[in-house]
């Protein structure tokens, strides 16, 4: 009896720690990136920094004003490239598909959740951009090659979460709906899809967050010019391209300013978060 | 009631016959535009910081310096900016508008690395001084040497470290003697430039095939913190791919130009251009030049 409330305890004990590991880590990368940002944001000035349209590393001019804009181009392309077609998708899944082509659609959509980031990236670089390129003209690294390349990386996201609070919706919505008269699509798509309302805008933004945070596969179709996004067709830089593509050579205060960087990258996606934790918060209360 | 899972309504034949044919003959009808003059030029870059960029401005004059002494690129925000030679390589290869720049030790058959000023970067016009945009790789150091360091430098300038240059791509500075190792052991520490480190990996494996006693470590940074560290002492040699400015030469640092590297200017295979001029490069990178007709390209 004794024995085994000991091994109670320290099983406890483990589980909080395993517990702890993942509120440190966020508390250290909190602490490294304010603390390592913070004599940068100080040196260059907060409101010059995120205001500041150029940047220019030999002259030591760092405004990330054109990266704000370009992370939200591309994330913007993306959320409306990508979300309708995702939610169509989980729409079909949930309620029109045949079983037996749900066994391959699912596991399909999973499947592109596991692809590393690279490879969409190489993927973009070898089939979107050139596409762009020869479609619209431009030398195809574009905001639209960028969105594209998220949009696909985003719907697996946005396909699983629209699903499963589709499918928590309950049955008698359904029923009741069919009872009233209304044809199966009309449920679905009067009855069934609004009452999944505030799962699926946090779908979106779930898929808004990854998209936002995309490194590796946005410097590779981006054409990463420090500019503002003014069409589609011409490229952009993002706040995680920046990072990625200056992080190897820089040093002193251009290090000091892409750490500045990601601080601001960091705030925007707590930012998204906390919309996020807030949209489940209204969905747990109904 | 049982909740209705699907409909049995398939998605007919025909449109999705329909989607899949529009979707094959948009494919098959959009080729690459071949190259004309009138095409606008698709400029790349290299990413602020990189060794072959600042190398690259400083010889096409593409640098402004402000009044405070600090040095600005001049190339046009709208260029696309590579993270490496290969992405330059792989974006210029698949579009016939497009220019970049690269180091001669990357260049390969997929793009046209064009004469500039009638040279083209082969070694002999590296060498004597005639193709206008080579930069040298060096190694710098301060003070005296340790016994391993100063039988690894003897070694990067006899024939066989020079040979080693030469088939890695770039241009050997001299001829060199047969080299003899003394034997000696130890640690030989270098630190900086990431053009330079890659050949002298190349070095560093033909050095060990004669001398296995002595331990060459490689870290890989930019020119300006290699020639930081072996100021401070920190290294042996720093790689440096550009030269010593004055404040440097005063801390008494002494560099040896172990090889040179020509930047060559590359586009498409198709591309019709027979050459251009120093100044029409400068343009192009300026922004001044948008089509290729602009820099003097005919059909």
């Amino acid at each position: 009896m004794r024995r085994g409330q000991t091994f109670e305890r320290l099983m406890q004990t483990v589980f909080f720690l395993c517990a702890c590991v993942a509120v440190a880590s966020v508390i250290l990368i909190c602490i490294f990136l304010f603390s390592g940002g913070a004599p940068a944001l100080k040196e260059i000035g907060v409101l010059r920094f995120l205001t500041g349209r150029r940047w220019e590393p030999g002259r030591e001019t760092f405004g990330v004003l054109t990266m704000i804009a370009g992370s939200f181009a591309v994330t913007l392309g993306a959320v409306l490239l990508g979300v309708p077609v995702g939610i169509l998708t989980a729409v079909y899944l949930s309620f029109f598909c045949p079983p037996k082509l749900r066994r391959v659609l699912r596991p399909a959509v999973d499947l592109l959740a596991g692809i590393p980031s690279v490879v969409y990236g190489f993927f973009g670089l070898t089939v979107l951009v050139p596409a762009v390129r020869r479609l619209f003209g431009g030398s195809g690294y574009s905001v639209l090659a960028v969105s594209a390349v998220l949009a696909i990386m985003i719907l697996p996201t946005v396909v699983s979460v629209s699903e499963s609070s589709l499918s928590a919706v309950g049955d008698g919505y359904y029923e009741g709906a069919r009872a009233l008269g209304a044809g199966h699509e009309r449920s679905v798509f009067r009855v069934m899809l609004p009452a999944a309302r505030s799962g699926i805008s946090a779908a979106v933004t779930l898929g808004l967050g990854r998209a936002i945070g995309e490194s590796m596969a946005v410097v590779m179709v981006a054409g990463n010019q420090a500019i503002f996004p003014k069409s589609l067709l011409v490229g952009t830089r993002t706040l995680t391209s920046n990072i990625v593509l200056e992080m190897g050579y820089a040093a002193d205060l251009h290090a000091d300013a892409l750490i500045a960087t990601g601080v601001v990258l960091f705030v925007i996606v707590m930012l998204n978060n906390l919309i996020f934790a807030l949209l489940r918060r209204r969905r747990m209360k109904k | 009631m049982k909740r209705l899972t699907h409909v049995r309504l398939r998605p007919s034949r025909l449109p999705v016959c329909c989607l899949l044919l529009c979707g094959c003959l948009l494919c098959s009808s959009c080729r690459e535009r071949p190259f004309s003059p009138e095409r606008e030029i698709h400029v790349f870059t290299r990413e602020d910081g990189s060794g072959t960029r600042t190398a690259f401005e400083e010889l096409f004059g593409l640098l402004e310096t402000d009044p405070d002494g600090k040095r600005a690129s001049m190339t046009q925000p709208e260029a696309v900016v590579a993270r490496s030679n290969g992405v330059v390589l792989s974006g210029v290869s698949a579009d016939p508008a497009a220019i970049g720049y690269l180091s001669v030790g990357s260049l390969n058959h997929t793009v046209r690395a064009l004469p500039i000023d009638g040279e083209m970067p082969t070694e002999e016009a590296i060498r004597s001084g005639r193709y206008p945009a080579a930069r040298p790789f060096s190694l710098v150091t301060c003070g005296a040497l340790s016994a391993p360091a100063a039988d690894f430098l003897r070694f990067v300038f006899s024939r066989e470290g020079q040979n080693t240059v030469s088939s890695a791509g770039y241009v050997p500075v001299c001829d060199g003697e047969h080299f003899v190792s003394s034997g000696v052991s130890g640690k030989v520490v270098l630190v900086g430039s990431s053009s330079v480190s890659p050949v002298m990996e190349k070095l560093r494996e033909a050095y060990f095939l004669l001398n296995t006693a002595v331990n060459i470590e490689i870290q890989t940074s930019d020119s300006s913190s290699g020639i930081r560290s072996v100021a401070g002492d920190d290294c042996d040699f720093g790689m440096a791919s550009r030269s010593l400015n004055a404040g440097e030469r005063a801390q008494g640092l002494e560099e040896h130009s172990i090889a040179l590297d020509g930047i060559a200017v590359v586009v498409h295979p198709e591309n019709t251009a027979a050459g251009l001029t120093s100044g029409q490069v400068r343009d192009i990178y300026l922004g001044k030049a948008v089509f290729w007709h602009d820099a003097g390209v005919v059909q």
